[in-house]
């Protein structure tokens, strides 16, 4: 159907045809946002440490994310995610916290790495915090030293999981 | 505009401790005890005389040490230790400058009005060994949160399980 030409009623009758009911999809409202919201994760352009690295390319042409609906966004306001990737110093605790508070809700975060869950080769030290849930809720660990990409996906793959067991009846449950 | 060429030199140690000796006498900074070690010039000066050296070897027509690469601080226990490494790109020759410096009572001339960029350097120092550089315009933690009380580089540091804990600012409460 071009779009410039008025509908005729046959057009109308050919739809009707094509379906055999009137066009309307009966669905639980849960299940549509949350097929909406996990198949578009846009998650923020943010990298630490040497993870980051390992996070590019992940989000670059040869594993390609996109491929998820999954972008990395400019800016905290439109960003879903948070991902972790790298030591985090007591310097710098408060600059994630930060950025993390100025995302919209629902957010979520994943910690990549052994830095971002105990802090890693560096935990021994007096610089730096041992793990960024001390600092923020995190939602999913994926632990290496760096995280493979195929490590990293499995984590996006679980915080699809999550996202679809959210629903709009209930708040969803903040372990602190 | 004429591009200025920089040639390869081959550097002979000795002559630039030679030429460094005589610069040193004819301005009376100070006498200067020069060490040679792994190829690198070695030069000790006396904690008063920091400042006037540096000066000197910056403006000096033959020297021109015009680049600062690094300064260092190191703990040997008894004493601190500072490391002035400078560079000439003229000559390319470059030279280290030690200074000692008394471990109880630490503190030294800043050279922030000679070279602008030992500033990061100096506030460096001063966070991770407790060295106060006098006259520093800025001294404050460069790579350590605000609120610190210690030195970690010290060889007297000891890391205690509460001062690693991250407290929690008063928005996650
Ligand atoms: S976990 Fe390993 S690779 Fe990742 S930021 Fe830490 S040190 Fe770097």
């Amino acid at each position: 159907m071009g779009l410039e030409r008025k509908k005729t009623l046959e057009d109308h009758l050919y739809l009707k045809d094509k379906f055999g009911k009137p066009n309307i999809l009966t669905v639980s409202y849960d299940k549509i946002m949350n097929a909406a919201r996990s198949r578009s994760i846009w998650y923020l352009t943010f990298g630490i440490a040497c993870c980051a690295i390992e996070m590019m390319a992940t989000g670059g042409s040869h594993y390609d994310l996109d491929r998820f609906g999954m972008f990395f966004r400019a800016t905290p306001r439109q960003a879903d995610l948070i991902i972790i990737s790298g030591t985090i110093t007591r310097k710098y605790a408060p600059v994630v916290q930060r950025v993390y508070m100025q995302m919209a809700e629902p957010r979520y975060v994943l910690a990549m790495g052994s830095c971002a869950i105990t802090g890693g080769p560096f935990y021994d030290s007096y610089n730096v915090v041992q793990g960024i849930d001390k600092v923020i809720p995190v939602d999913v660990y994926v632990q290496g030293c760096p995280a493979r990409p195929e490590a990293l996906y499995c984590g996006l793959l679980k915080l699809k999981e999550i996202i679809n067991r959210d629903s709009i009846v209930k708040k969803p449950v903040i372990v602190k | 505009m004429e591009v200025k060429q920089y040639n390869f030199k081959a550097v002979d140690n000795d002559k630039v401790i030679s030429l460094l000796q005589d610069k040193f006498k004819s301005v009376g900074t100070s006498e200067g005890n020069f060490s040679l070690n792994h190829g690198q010039i070695y030069c000790e000066v006396s904690k008063e005389t920091i400042k006037n050296t540096i000066k000197m070897l910056k403006n000096d027509k033959d020297l021109k040490f015009d680049y600062i690469k690094c300064i260092t601080g190191v703990d040997y226990k008894e004493y601190l230790e500072i490391v002035y490494s400078l560079y000439s790109f003229d000559n390319n020759y470059s030279v280290n400058i030690k200074v000692r410096i008394d471990a109880a009572n630490p503190d030294v001339d800043s050279i922030t009005d000679v070279f602008w960029s030992a500033d990061w350097f100096e506030r460096e120092i001063w966070e991770f060994f407790g060295i106060n550089f006098k006259g520093h315009p800025n001294l404050k933690t460069l790579l350590l949160p605000g609120d610190v009380d210690y030195h970690p580089l010290l060889k007297s540091f000891e890391i205690k399980w509460e001062k690693r804990e991250y407290v929690r600012p008063k928005v996650f409460e």
